[in-house]
């Protein structure tokens, strides 16, 4: 009896798996000394899937009231089998995965890949950056303990100051004045249906539109010949940075499993040294060394609309670096990026020192 | 109770629910033992067809 191979019986009954693979056995990726940085997206689209699959095992066992929500997490810790693992992954991956989008975003931003004709990469880039420390943001009050609580009470008060919509994104994210079981819910639907469906169109967006137009090469940099063929060898690559991170992962998740605090009790006072996760120290410390008032403004309004501005200058740099557009090096945007760089790590240290 | 008892052994004795430390280890290392071995694996197959590429 004649034998048929599994890829060509697939092949027959779906012909795309044909064409994708033939498409990616032509792609390739460019070889230079700084190649090691295009694993990073790879590696991104590795720990989103982490957060999802975990994401979703936490959610059939997790009660999003505030009488339940952190017994239910106790549960999931000491009652479901492998609870304490699922959580520990998730919430480590989640510190993972900004940690390694950072970098995807600021090797980006070096090589300067956001340059024609991928500004819209860079646009989408950049909001799935957003998406990943809100959903950092929303899961952080999910167990429902004290230090959770109160840091979301004044992670909730910051764009209070932001002029004209600032009360109303208040009591979007509150569903209140307080942070009590509206907020709870609210977050609860943003971290598991808003954020997810957002970001997973964004990435499969971001990742179409990277396999039509390649990846950039930086630069000013000498490339060398071959490049490497897409399939087989950098899938290799990239199985490698993805076995490796999971390592990683599994040891911060088994050694120093997360651990869950007492339930929180709102007419508690909020205990001493509650600061955010440190993703967000940066705009912590900068608010703590604003004076209140400049100028007779407030201080933290004018760090939200610098925050901002900030951010939409950041978002809209492929259309202001031209020089990059004619394969030139603009020096002014190489010195923001190390000047952004060095003053949010100087901040996470200084805000975990003080 | 006594099968209560030797119940709640086992699972924190194969990692089920809250393990103690050195059971924590001690899985991390199996697990990342044969992982190690996959990870070994992966790369003598890349060093292989980086060669049929022309890529070393």
């Amino acid at each position: 009896m004649e034998r048929i191979r599994f890829k060509d019986w697939l092949n027959e009954r779906l012909p795309l798996v044909g064409h994708l693979e033939s498409f990616l056995r032509q792609k390739t990726v460019p070889r230079h000394k700084y190649s090691f940085f295009y694993l990073f997206g790879g590696l991104s689209l590795f720990l989103f899937g982490i957060q999802l699959v975990t994401g979703i095992l936490l959610a059939l066992y997790y009660s999003p009231t505030p009488e339940n929500a952190n017994e239910s997490v106790r549960r999931i810790i000491t009652e479901v089998n492998f609870g304490w693992l699922i959580r520990s992954i998730h919430v480590w991956g989640a510190n993972f995965m900004v940690v390694v989008v950072l970098i995807h975003m600021f090797s980006t931003y070096f090589m300067k890949a956001y340059r024609n004709p991928r500004e819209f990469m860079w646009l989408t880039g950049s909001v799935i950056l957003l998406l990943i420390l809100g959903f950092a943001f929303t899961g952080y009050l999910l167990p429902w303990d004290t230090t959770a609580y109160f840091a979301t009470q004044i992670g909730t008060e910051i764009p209070k100051s932001i002029p004209i919509v600032g009360d109303l994104v208040v009591t979007l994210l509150r569903g209140g004045d307080e942070v009590g079981a509206e907020a709870l819910k609210r977050m609860y639907t943003i971290h598991v249906t808003v954020l997810p469906i957002t970001a997973i169109i964004l990435i499969l967006f971001h990742v179409i539109l990277q396999q039509v137009l390649g990846t950039s090469k930086p630069i000013g940099i000498e490339e060398r010949k071959p490049p490497f063929p897409f399939l087989p060898n950098y899938v290799y690559r990239d199985s490698i940075a993805w076995t490796g991170t999971l390592i990683l992962l599994l040891g911060f998740a088994m050694i120093h499993p997360q651990e869950l605090g007492e339930r929180a009790d709102p007419f508690a006072s909020a205990p001493t040294g509650i600061r955010p996760e440190w993703y967000f120290l940066p705009l912590y410390q900068t608010l703590r060394i604003v004076p209140t008032r400049v100028l007779s403004l407030s201080g933290e309004m004018l760090v939200n609309v610098a925050l901002i501005v900030g951010l939409t200058a950041w978002v809209a740099i492929p259309f202001m670096d031209r020089k990059a557009d004619r394969e030139q090096q603009d020096p002014l945007f190489q010195v923001v990026g190390i000047v952004l760089l060095l003053y949010c790590g100087f901040s996470i240290i200084l805000a975990l020192l003080t | 109770m006594f099968n209560i008892k030797l119940a709640a052994v086992i699972n924190r004795s194969f990692a089920l629910v809250e393990p103690s430390f050195g059971v924590r280890i001690s899985m991390f290392i199996l697990i990342a033992f044969i992982l190690i071995v996959f990870l070994v694996l992966l790369y003598l197959r890349m060093q292989e067809v980086d060669k049929q590429s022309g890529i070393k």
